[in-house]
């Protein structure tokens, strides 16, 4: 492979948004967590680092080994289920003794690059409900083992990107319609069921029961999970317009009395909320949206279905993964533990979404060596 | 990317929606959520009496608190407990070794057998302290088998590594316990840590000491200061003055109606004038604001309003005058008993006529030293052998042995009525039936029925034997079998009569092991027959300290030169052992001492009282105990609560009814015959078989003719046509009875029986007896009325009221009840009644002897043929000028003759007639010999 990139092609709009929101999440967590600032320092450079090295690695090289890459996937997610940590009730990390990874980040960018790699072989027969059934079940087997960790959230953002994908692939809108048809009112149908049962009688599980109950009714149940969620909007609301400051030492803060635990990770957001206020979130929100719609700006550029795919997969990954984390953290959704991407703490979510960037970066820079050789020619 | 934009501007609306639209409200709500607010205690105010004597007051003392500062957070469960009780542990053996005591948190206690038993009584709070343990919003909504929790259960589940990881094997229940204790009371305010935990108040400087010294290694451990009340001569103040304590459910919710500051830790007066007027003394508490985090650790004060010191609240008692007539009941009542104490071991009250003639023998003197609690028979186990404890010990224990085995006979066979068996197997018998099995509802007394013969032979006549007792009530089904499970081996429901009765067998068996009611009965009949020497009882008081160490005595005892009967009864007299302690008839009395200008109560006297400091701040449970058994009641106010016929007191209140009513005037003569013929039966004057002839109303108070009394109730029960209706006597009597405001409490500020005004029998009614019933309070005011001629005051031991700086709010002021209209004559008539009383009276000869002139009336009030009767004087002085105006009462106190000496040396004591310390000797008072009139 001949690698001469010209850096005037590098999408440096692409570089200086995801820093910027790097460099934001590392002040918000230096000011909700100051211990973890400097790793997560460390994990912005071990990820541009990483970024740099797959963004000059011709994504067609990664994507021809799209079936190990799979295999891959399969089998960090088989690690953890046999030697897996387990913390808050779930077996999702895998304790290397210097920090804890959690395979499921990387799956995510893994799977993308495998569908990515797929679809593209298979572009024609996307409507083929053989097919359908094939991808499915390849999406399933990850996605069963992710839901046992057992890690709902994940699960949703994986299944979302899927769709995402596969969507952008060429399925119809028919069957895109049939399946939401389907899966609106299934959503829609466990909500009220759970609404009307107790927790730990029925077929789900009992914590994430009681998720759903605290969240429609947060004031009645007061568990842990409800007040988490309820003290995270609390803290946000109670930012007001521009917040009460960074690293503030004021009494009336959430984060401050430790109303929201561990706020550095999931619910980074409510403190992004609580100190910058309603200007703080704004910018949080509008970078990773300018982030999301680069990824499909560069995935429309893209030379090619897989490039396309994954820049398109990325930009779901980021996207859905703002939206849920966000709705959690004002309400609007259940709790369901999810990391706000490039903001929380988090190594291997960090490290993971700039192998993602990486790859973005590396489709972007295929058209401008694509023109090139049409000049050449 | 429509989607996505959707989405994003879904996000910034709901943003905007909290932060915007509602963020201040947010903020607020989060600000009084976690703004919390702590009381300041106000320090309660003093009580003086009217010179200004302290009587109650606070110190200063210290407590060991500890509070979780999260330190052992770091840890897993497992090792947090471990490292939590090591450290309250380490704490323990401080107090332990220092002998200080722990405050109790979790009602329950070890019993005197060294089982774990629930403190209350009342089902409602032993369900809630079994929610709180198992953590549950209230008991319904517990499992069954967590409903059914025993005290063992619940400590057994909180020493469980569940909960605390407590090792009771390895500490011992008592350490245990103590453990558990602290950890509960911690884990209750766990969302709280702003808040600490008392582990032990009122601690020995020791205890301050070491654990100041060992402040790094105690973690969150620290030394407090509090303020404790003390009172000063509690034993002569407690009736007045109470004590305080930790507000209870009922108090706090009666309380807090009245006055919302009120909170449930609060400490609040739980009897006498600190519970009448605990809103004048608790003062205005402080209180600090601040905020706390999720954990309920403070993160900063914002506001800090200091606690108002409660006012100082000066009492219309003279402590001098209160001290005084204590000390004269007290030696007047040893004096009683020293007179009619006999050297014999039994005296049958039935076979005497007149109850002056009731003695009290020896014997009961020396059961006393058991049954009233004097000597601890707890202690006897643990006493060094050599020691007349260890002795009588031994002797018990054989004496118990053959006694269960006794009872476990008599319950398996019929052998013979329980009457025939002699006087003490009859007791252990009633005591099996009435103290254990009727009492635990063995026997169910909502089964029972109390009409039924075979009950009646039991309960009355004793005519039948205890087995077929048993046996019969089992076939009745009073027999409650489910509380029997653990001593059936079937099922219960389809045992047999035998069973059943092996059963209670075996259930008694275990029950009698360690019932110290039981015991003290074995002991009452070893000393009755002889088989615990007297010599040896006299020892006993030596060994437990009852006694101050007298090596001579001791000796005499031993070698028998010192025969038992003159050896206690050289005690009665000095008051070494008092008639409190005796607890025999007569043991309590009471006199209260007014002004009569005004109202105020100079001195409200109940004998016994007792020592207030040992029940307020933490309460000494065994003292408390000893107080609830004791046969003298020191925590009942005779003064206040006691009600009896006033009998011939009451003739000044018939004097006004026959005068003011016209039946009779100054001047009328009424012949006195003996027996009264005009209503049947026929009652008597208490000079019958003698007469007292014609006598004036003067002359009949002077002499307290009944007969003239009787007269004056018959004649006000007359119409116009001369037909007698002791209705309408009655009414007219109860009429004045009103007027003197008897139907009425006195208004004194303490706990006051409600008189009770005779509503039949006009001719007895009038000489006090038939329904009367007053208390000594309410007599006492029915004097003064009669000394200062009509005017009922509102009893009151206020007299004024400072600030803590000693500032005066408020001097009170007499209250008028009511005043009776009258002729002037009719009160100096019966105020010459009274003076020409005092004139012939023997006990008050000296008061005559010294030239002092006084009114004062005597009264007696028949309980029954078996006991002595309640004897009263009331009195005022100088009879010019009345002073004072008093009431005296002995309940079963032979004869008024003994009240009436009373009334003189509080009128010699006053004033200061005679040498005080003559008075006041710290001996028995000498008694008349006579048996006096009425």
């Amino acid at each position: 492979m001949n690698l001469k990139y010209s850096f005037k092609s590098f999408h440096y709009y692409l570089l200086f948004l995801t820093v910027s929101i790097s460099i934001f999440g590392i002040v918000i967590i230096g000011s909700a967590e100051k211990s973890l600032q400097k790793t997560q320092t460390l994990g912005l450079f071990l990820g541009l680092v990483v970024m740099f090295i797959v963004s000059v690695i011709d994504y067609n090289f990664i994507t021809g080994f799209y079936r190990l890459i799979y295999l891959a996937a399969i089998i960090l997610l088989l690690l953890v289920k046999i030697m897996g940590s387990i913390g808050g009730g779930a077996q999702r990390w895998i304790d290397l003794g210097f920090f804890r990874f959690q395979p499921s980040e990387l799956c995510k960018i893994l799977l993308i690059i495998f569908f990515a790699k797929f679809f593209e072989l298979h572009i024609d027969e996307i409507n083929n409900p053989k097919l359908i059934i094939r991808s499915v079940v390849l999406i399933g087997i990850p996605m069963l083992l992710i839901l046992t960790q057992p890690d709902l959230s994940t699960t949703i953002v994986v299944a979302l990107i899927f769709c995402t994908m596969i969507f952008m692939a060429g399925l119809s809108y028919r069957i895109v319609g049939t399946i939401l048809a389907v899966a609106v009112p299934l959503v829609v149908a466990v909500v009220v069921y759970a609404a009307n049962t107790v927790p730990g009688e029925t077929f789900l599980p009992k914590y994430q029961h009681t998720r759903i109950v605290a969240w429609l009714n947060p004031e009645e149940y007061k568990t842990d999970e409800g007040m988490q969620q309820q003290n995270s909007i609390i803290a946000i609301g109670s930012g007001q317009l521009h917040g009460k400051g960074l690293n503030n030492d004021e009494v009336a803060s959430l984060k401050n009395g430790n109303f929201v635990p561990e706020p550095q990770t999931d619910f980074i957001f409510a403190v992004v909320g609580e100190e910058l206020g309603f200007v703080g979130c704004c910018t949080v929100i509008i970078l990773l949206l300018l982030l999301t719609t680069e990824c499909f700006a560069i995935g429309r550029r893209a030379p090619d279905y897989s490039g396309r795919l994954i820049c398109y997969g990325m930009g779901a990954l980021i996207g859905f993964q703002t939206f849920i984390n966000v709705s959690v953290t004002t309400g609007i959704f259940p709790n369901t533990g999810l990391t706000l991407p490039f903001v929380s703490y988090g190594l291997t979510s960090l490290v993971s979404l700039y192998i993602g960037i990486g790859l973005v970066f590396n489709v972007g820079l295929k058209p401008q060596k694509y023109e090139r050789q049409v000049k050449i020619v | 990317m429509l989607v996505i934009f959707l989405m994003f501007t879904g996000l910034i609306s709901r943003v905007f929606y909290l932060q915007i639209v509602n963020g201040e409200k947010y903020l607020d709500d989060f600000k009084l959520q976690i703004q919390k607010t702590q009381e300041i205690k106000a320090t309660r105010g003093n009580i003086y009496d009217r010179n200004g004597n302290l009587l109650a007051y606070n110190e200063l003392a210290f407590s060991v608190t500890i509070e979780d500062t999260g330190d052992f957070d770091i840890y897993s469960n497992e090792k947090k407990n471990e490292k939590m009780n090591k450290n309250i542990l380490d704490l323990l053996n401080i107090l332990e070794k220092n002998g200080d005591s722990t405050v109790t948190y979790l009602g329950i206690i070890l019993d005197t057998n060294n089982n774990f038993a629930f403190t209350s009584e009342s089902e409602t709070s032993r369900h809630r302290l079994i929610a709180d343990v198992y953590g549950a919003r209230s008991y319904n909504d517990l499992t069954e088998a967590q409903a059914k929790s025993t005290p063992e259960k619940l400590i057994e589940y909180l020493c469980s590594d569940q909960r605390y990881d407590i090792d009771m094997e390895e500490l011992g229940k008592e350490t245990a316990l103590k453990l558990v204790n602290v950890r509960y009371a911690m884990s209750t305010i766990a969302y709280s840590k702003y808040l600490v935990t008392t582990v032990a108040k009122d601690v020995s400087d020791e205890t301050v000491a070491e654990v100041k010294e060992n402040a790094d290694t105690l973690v969150g451990i620290s030394v407090s200061q509090e303020t404790l009340r003390r009172y000063n001569n509690s034993e002569y103040f407690s009736s007045v003055i109470g004590y305080t304590g930790v507000i209870s459910t009922e108090e706090y919710e009666t309380l807090s109606e009245q006055d919302s500051s009120y909170s449930r830790n609060d400490i609040v007066g739980k009897a006498g004038i600190e519970q009448s007027m605990d809103q004048v003394l608790q003062g205005t508490k402080g209180k600090t604001t601040f905020y706390v985090d999720n954990m309920g650790t403070v993160l900063d004060t914002s506001e800090v309003i200091d606690p108002v010191a409660g006012n100082d609240l000066y009492l219309t008692i003279d402590s001098d005058l209160q001290i005084a007539v204590y000390k004269i009941l007290e030696q007047k009542l040893a004096g009683i008993i020293s007179k009619k104490l006999t050297d014999a071991m039994t005296f049958d009250a039935s076979e005497t006529t007149n109850t002056n003639n009731i003695l009290i023998p020896i014997g009961d003197v020396y059961t006393a030293m058991f049954e009233n609690l004097v000597l601890d028979i707890n202690k006897f186990e643990e006493a060094p052998a050599g020691t007349i404890q260890a002795e009588v010990f031994g002797i018990y224990e054989k004496r118990k042995s053959e006694v269960i085995s006794y009872i476990n006979g008599q319950i398996k066979k019929s052998s013979g009525k329980v009457a025939d068996q002699g006087e003490a197997q009859e007791d252990y018998c009633r005591f099996v039936v009435d103290n254990i099995l009727t009492l635990n509802g063995i026997l169910d007394e909502n089964e029972m029925d109390f009409s039924d013969p075979t009950y009646k032979k039991w309960e009355d006549e004793g005519d039948i034997s205890l087995h077929d007792y048993l046996s019969y009530a089992i076939s009745c089904g009073w027999v409650n079998t489910s509380l029997l499970e653990e001593y059936t081996d079937l099922n219960s429901k389809y045992s047999d009569s035998n069973e059943i009765i092996d059963a209670i067998n075996e259930y008694l068996n275990d029950e009698l092991e360690d019932e110290a009611a039981f015991d003290r009965i074995l002991y009452k009949y070893m000393v009755l027959d002889g088989t615990i020497s007297a010599s040896k009882v006299c020892l006993l008081l030596y060994e437990q300290g009852v006694l101050a160490n007298d090596q001579t005595a001791i000796a005499a005892l031993r070698d028998g030169s010192m025969d038992p009967y003159s050896f206690m009864k050289s005690k009665i007299n000095s008051l070494e052992i008092t008639p409190a302690q005796l607890g025999l008839e007569p043991c309590t009395a009471s006199c209260v001492v007014t002004d009569p200008n005004n109202g105020q109560v100079l001195a409200c006297v109940s004998y016994p009282g007792y020592d207030a400091n040992k029940l307020a701040n933490t309460m000494d449970t065994n003292y408390y105990y000893k107080l609830v058994n004791d046969r003298s009641h020191p925590l009942y106010n005779n003064a206040t609560q006691e009600k009896t016929a006033p009998g011939s007191t009451y003739k000044m209140m018939t004097s006004l009814a026959g005068l003011d009513s016209g039946v009779i005037d100054g001047s009328t003569i009424i012949d006195c015959y003996g027996t009264y013929p005009k209503v049947n039966p026929n009652p008597k004057c208490w000079i019958s078989p003698g007469a007292h002839g014609g006598l004036d109303v003067v002359g009949a108070l002077a002499n307290s003719c009944n007969y003239f009394y009787f007269d004056i109730g018959y004649m006000l029960g007359l119409n116009d046509k001369e037909e007698y209706s002791s209705d309408r006597g009655v009414e007219k009597l109860t009429y004045y009875a009103e007027q003197f405001g008897l139907d009425q409490k006195s208004g004194i500020e303490l706990v006051e029986a409600a008189p009770q005004v005779s509503d039949s029998d006009s001719v007895r009614s009038a000489i006090g007896q038939a329904r009367n019933n007053y208390t000594t309070a309410q007599l006492a005011r029915y004097t003064a009325t009669v000394a200062n001629g009509g005017t009922v005051f509102k009893l009151s031991l206020l007299y004024k009221l400072t600030d803590h700086n000693g500032t005066l709010i408020n001097k009170y002021s007499p209250t008028v009840v009511n005043e009776i209209e009258t002729d002037k004559e009719n009160w100096e008539l019966i105020q010459e009644g009274m003076r020409q009383m005092v004139k012939i009276s023997s006990p008050l000869q000296i008061i005559n002897d010294l030239g002092f002139e006084m009114g004062g009336k005597t009264g007696t009030a028949q309980q029954s043929e078996v006991h002595p009767d309640h004897c009263l004087f009331v009195g005022y002085a100088p009879f010019e000028d009345p002073q004072i105006a008093f009431s005296i009462r002995i309940a079963n106190g032979y004869t008024s003759l003994y009240p009436a000496e009373i009334g003189a040396d509080i009128v010699c004591y006053y004033f200061e007639l005679r040498d005080r310390d003559d008075i006041i000797d710290g001996h028995a008072s000498d008694v008349s010999s006579g048996t006096g009139g009425d």
